[in-house]
């Protein structure tokens, strides 16, 4: 292991030494880390130790440098975003803004943002998404930082945030209550290091997280996990009836359609690009500290991308019903290359063969996405009268909107 | 080479094939079964000689296709029907006038 890398196996290891029970999800944070603007979301339940593992990684980071928000819904707007300088306008009429000490700190931590008000949530919506503020008509760019919230959706006193405000959050990780010798070995820990937080030590600070996040940015990740990131994204979203602007959503959507029994039909609510890349940044970060990253380590991650930015039919089922999905891709992944379908779409790109054309119709007619693809390529087939309308996919799988 | 080109050539790249004439085969390995079954087996059923679970659905979109092979194969079996006629008389022929050159 190489210089920089064993900063960010130190850090880890801290971590993990304080906090018990939940080291898949330690290791998931710190490869979320290494992109520039890094947002983590964590959710559990109360007492499960969301605030101690959001303090853990700011202090080994910032070492005291950092500002946490707590997210009470009667926060103000001075302590978020700016207030003015009240000496200035009063003698000199002067609108002299002060940036809030959250606004200014590259280590920031909301805690309990599912208790932020609508009016600051929107405020906080607006920082992730452009990396600035406004206030009093002035604005502030905050360049690079990272960013924990943690949240416990069980809250009574909780606002629902709309989605797009939990889709800038890049990963969303939910920790799991301690097994019998998880307990134990709390008990333990909290008798050997008193403060578990105050016992942890800073690792490394922000200049050296802005080294490590450029040699990240220079890895190159395998074109065949771009491909399985983008595949598996893309199952995720894509629906023949038009499942995004439609008003009414899977199961009730999903009468009557071909593909009643894909994946599609479990989805609500597609994830957003977003969600590929940050699994191309967590890819690029795996291969950075580890040496390589894996097609199991795309599936691993998404479990963490997709829960903050999906809607399930079956939501009651919880991460059980998207790791049940994951799964279940993984294993059409597995038949796809066992069709070999996209050595046939290669091959029909470069040039129309009617038989070829028939069997990728065939496979079309099981897989949305390799239907999508097909049908792209019909539309110059039909140009060029290689095909007569009546026998293209499009008019099999959707026979109103092809006669239209 | 834009990176969705770079993935199917490599793909291509992976899939082994052999060409006969004009006809190209793929050469397949062995495979493995699957592990999640659903009630769109039916297709894995007919054409793949899968094992069916205790109840299969069939989904209309599945029906529509089976009807559409099976108008498919229908036709394809007049033509070759056809075409198995014409033989047969241009063999019946050939073999008259080989027995008529006998003759002679």
């Amino acid at each position: 292991m190489k210089g920089l890398q064993l900063y960010a196996k130190k850090l880890e290891d801290e971590i993990k030494s304080r906090f018990v029970g939940n080291d898949e999800v330690v290791k998931v944070i710190v490869l979320n880390m290494f992109h520039e603007r890094a947002t983590t979301l964590i959710r559990a339940p109360r007492g499960r130790g969301k605030s101690t593992l959001m303090l853990l990684f700011l202090k080994g980071i910032f070492g005291e440098d950092y500002v946490v928000l707590s997210g009470a819904s009667e926060i103000k707007r001075g302590e978020v975003i700016a207030r003015l300088h009240i000496p200035s306008l009063e003698r000199e009429g002067v609108e002299h803004v002060i940036w809030s000490a959250f606004v200014k700190a590259k280590g920031k931590g909301i805690d309990e943002a599912n208790r932020l008000n609508p009016y600051t949530a929107s405020n906080i919506y607006h920082l992730l998404q452009f990396g600035e503020v406004w206030a009093y008509g002035q604005r502030y760019n905050l360049g690079d930082f990272v960013l924990f919230a943690n949240e416990n959706p069980a809250d009574p006193t909780t606002f629902i945030h709309p989605p797009p405000f939990y889709d800038r959050f890049d990963i969303c990780v939910n920790l799991s209550s301690l097994t019998l010798s998880d307990k134990f070995r709390l008990h333990k820990l909290i008798e050997d290091y008193g403060s578990l937080i105050d016992s942890m030590p800073q690792v490394m600070d922000f200049d050296l997280l802005s080294d490590i996040r450029k040699e990240v940015k220079e890895v190159e990740v395998d074109v065949d996990l771009i491909a399985t990131i983008n595949v598996l994204v893309r199952d995720f979203q894509a629906c023949i009836r038009g499942r995004d602007v439609s008003r009414v959503k899977p199961p009730a959507l999903c009468e009557g359609c071909h593909f009643v029994h894909g994946v599609c039909s479990s989805i609500r609510e597609g994830p957003s690009e977003r969600a590929t890349l940050v699994l191309h940044s967590l890819l690029r970060a795996k291969a950075w500290i580890d040496g390589k990253a894996t097609e199991d380590d795309v599936y691993k991650l998404a479990a963490y991308v997709f829960p903050h930015r999906l809607e399930l039919v079956r939501q009651d089922r919880g991460q059980e019903e998207l790791i049940k999905l994951l799964r279940r891709q993984r294993e059409l992944n597995e038949e796809r290359r066992a069709r070999k379908q996209w050595a046939i779409l290669d091959n029909l790109y470069r040039s129309f063969n009617r038989e070829l054309y028939k069997l990728a119709g065939e496979i079309a007619v099981e897989d949305l996405v390799f239907a999508e693809e097909l049908m792209k390529l019909e539309g110059g087939w039909l140009e060029k009268s290689f095909l007569r309308p009546e026998e293209t996919l499009r008019a099999r799988l959707m026979p109103d909107a092809a006669s239209s | 080479m834009d990176p969705f080109s770079e993935f199917l050539k490599r793909e291509t790249g992976k899939v082994k094939a052999r060409k006969i004439g004009s006809t190209t085969f793929i050469i397949e390995e062995q495979q493995r079964d699957r592990r999640y079954h659903l009630p769109t087996d039916f297709l894995d059923l007919l054409l793949l000689r899968g094992e069916p679970s205790e109840h299969v659905f069939v989904e209309k979109g599945v029906i529509r296709e089976m009807r559409y092979r099976l108008d498919e194969l229908e036709n394809e079996v007049k033509r070759l029907r056809w075409k198995s006629r014409i033989l047969e008389v241009l063999l019946v022929a050939s073999l008259v006038m080989l027995i008529l050159s006998f003759l002679h």
